[in-house]
């Protein structure tokens, strides 16, 4: 867990717009989204963003108040192709999958009360063209991996993520 | 309503725990569970409780039916009551999450009134956002008195799933992480047990965060989004797993279910949900292996194709065996509606192996068949309780910490059939020694 004062005071330092910490999670790109910069998203989130090189993509890294670990997976061209998470509590879909989000859930109720046999409640598979998203886990530790396929960088395979 | 019977409880448990054990012994893999009633009655010893894989409490001729989904009834009274009380079946036996949870329309309204609501720091009611990993589950917390089998749990914390009174003031933090399952219909069950290995559902990050998205406090019959505040909570006052409450057999549980036909499964199966981990004459370690566990998630270290995956796990809310292993075909998309579903289909059944090493450095190597789901769901169509069910959980490297590989491996519902599965609770004395851990 970062900490709350430094965090506070280096952001009022360097003049940059101060976000709120806490399990409203900072303006950001959701999946899909168009980062304005990395530089910009860096300088605006200090302490409680890292940012890392991928070959061929950039990884902006945010741990929730909640203590769960989000990331964003930057293209080249600053799209966010691919999000994950990782960590004690579910992270708010609705910010990191963005537009994606109506489409998500409706996918997971439409298999809740699908003919057939229900999936249970640790895991959700979504596989559509348009998004594609794995999660599972237990309680005090979720995962998923979101990603929109026709936005994954050229040479790039999403195993090639981490 | 069913009367708690106090006395002969207390005789009960006075006679099991001076013989050496009644009923069928644990320890045997073929061992054919506890009796095929369905309520918590007689033919059954204290200390266990008939648990039954079938199609859930809400099929309907339209609906779909659970798979791999096993269940046991409970009681629940008002605090201190023995006459104010339900019996409720088809509460979910889950060793992924902890504590006690019922959507609120299975209960009476004369239970409902009388459960004791739980005050947040500053004296609103304590609601809770469970977060299972298809959507989230909201309600009041509120302690019961809680009965299963012949064991107590006084004045335990529970949560009141979709209780009306708070159904208008869902935060944004909560909704935003996922569908609501709040009904039975959604749910899928009447209600949960979790009894994995930990006694409260969130740990020492609700106790110790306002922001912690679980916990929030909020005015009863409050509107809008913004009417709850996130609240941090004691250990204590969370959700709690009833059997650390109970007064005897509290330190674990032992999952037992019969081994069944492969590939096809059965129609039904019938085990048992045993507590205690060598209390009684009848829940002893036996020559099970212990895998420690990770304290603070629960997981145990899997290697598969020679890849460890540290957070793995031995799960009864999962239905299937979930793993990255992209050498097995996944099933095409049918017309059942299961389009998104990534079963695997391989051509023949496959039989496969696995190690799981416990932070104690125990070792034990499982062996496994994946059979082709299209299959087992045609020519087996209705059979609840599949063996041999399993499911790409893709690749993994994305989300997993500090990791370029994958790093999860889920033993659904389908390891636990011809085995009895151990699970200690955190910080509770074993003969195994102190949990968390697994042992089978």
């Amino acid at each position: 867990m970062k900490v709350f004062s430094s965090t506070l005071s280096a952001a009022l330092a360097s003049g940059a717009l101060l976000l709120a910490c806490g399990s409203m999670v900072p303006a950001k790109a959701a999946l899909g989204d168009k980062i304005a910069s990395v530089q910009t998203d860096q300088a605006s989130m200090k302490g409680q963003l890292r940012t890392r090189s991928g070959t061929g993509y950039s990884v902006q890294e945010i741990t929730t108040a909640s203590g769960t670990l989000v990331r964003e997976y930057v293209s080249p061209a600053g799209v966010v192709f691919a999000v994950s998470w990782s960590g004690p509590a579910m992270p708010n879909l609705q910010q990191t999958l963005g537009t994606y989000f109506v489409q998500y859930t409706a996918s997971v109720r439409s298999q809740l009360t699908a003919r057939g046999m229900h999936p249970g409640h640790n895991h959700v598979e979504v596989h559509s063209p348009s998004l594609i998203v794995h999660a599972g886990g237990h309680m005090r530790q979720y995962f998923g991996l979101a990603y929109v396929p026709s936005l994954i960088p050229q040479n790039l395979s999403i195993s090639d993520l981490h | 309503m069913r009367k708690l019977i106090l006395l002969g409880l207390t005789q009960a448990l006075l006679l099991l725990s001076g013989c050496g054990g009644s009923g069928t012994v644990v320890g045997s893999a073929a061992s054919t569970g506890k009796g095929s009633g369905t309520g918590s009655g007689g033919g059954q010893t204290s200390n266990v409780v008939v648990m039954t894989v079938d199609a859930g409490p809400d099929v309907t001729a339209t609906s779909g039916y659970d798979v791999d989904t096993p269940f046991i009834t409970v009681t629940v009274c008002a605090p201190a009551s023995t006459t104010n009380c339900q019996t409720i079946d088809h509460v979910e036996v889950d060793t992924g999450s902890y504590g006690l949870r019922i959507i609120s329309s299975v209960l009476t309204p004369s239970l409902a009134s009388a459960l004791h609501q739980e005050l947040a720091t500053g004296g609103n009611p304590l609601v809770e956002c469970t977060q299972f990993i298809d959507g989230f589950s909201w309600g009041p917390v509120k302690t019961a008195d809680v009965q299963i089998a012949g064991e107590l749990a006084s004045n335990v914390p529970m949560q009141v799933i979709g209780d009306p009174s708070f159904q208008n003031e869902i935060p944004t933090a909560c909704s935003g992480t996922g569908p609501e399952e709040d009904t039975v219909a959604e749910f899928h069950a009447n209600g949960i047990l979790g009894i994995g290995p930990f006694g409260d559902d969130c740990g020492g990050g609700c106790a110790s965060t306002a922001a912690n998205t679980f916990y929030y406090t909020c005015p009863a019959n409050g509107t809008g989004t913004g009417s709850c505040g996130g609240v941090a909570v004691s250990e204590p006052e969370q959700v709690t797993n009833p059997v650390v409450s109970f007064q005897t057999d509290n330190n674990g549980v032992i999952v037992q279910l019969p081994a069944i036909p492969d590939p096809g499964g059965a129609p039904t199966a019938t085990g048992s949900l045993t507590f205690g981990i060598g209390t009684e004459g009848n829940n002893g370690l036996g020559s099970a292996t212990v895998l420690t566990s990770n304290p603070s998630t629960g997981d145990i270290t899997t290697t598969y194709n020679g890849t460890p995956l540290a957070y793995s796990y031995f799960d009864t809310g999962s239905n299937a065996f979930y793993f990255d292993d992209n050498s097995i075909p996944t099933c095409p998309s049918s017309g059942s509606g299961t389009s998104s579903s990534t079963w695997f289909c391989p051509t023949t059944e496959l039989s496969l192996s696995a190690t799981n090493t416990g932070r104690n450095g125990m070792v034990s190597t499982v062996h496994f068949q994946i059979a082709n789901a299209n299959m087992l769901f045609s020519t087996y169509q209705g059979n609840t309780a599949l063996a041999d069910l399993g499911a790409s959980a893709g690749d993994e490297s994305g989300y997993c910490p500090n990791s370029a590989t994958d790093c999860s491996f889920d033993f659904g519902l389908p390891f636990f059939f011809g085995r009895n599965v151990y699970v200690a609770i955190a910080g509770a004395n074993t003969e195994g020694g102190p949990g968390p851990y697994f042992a089978y």
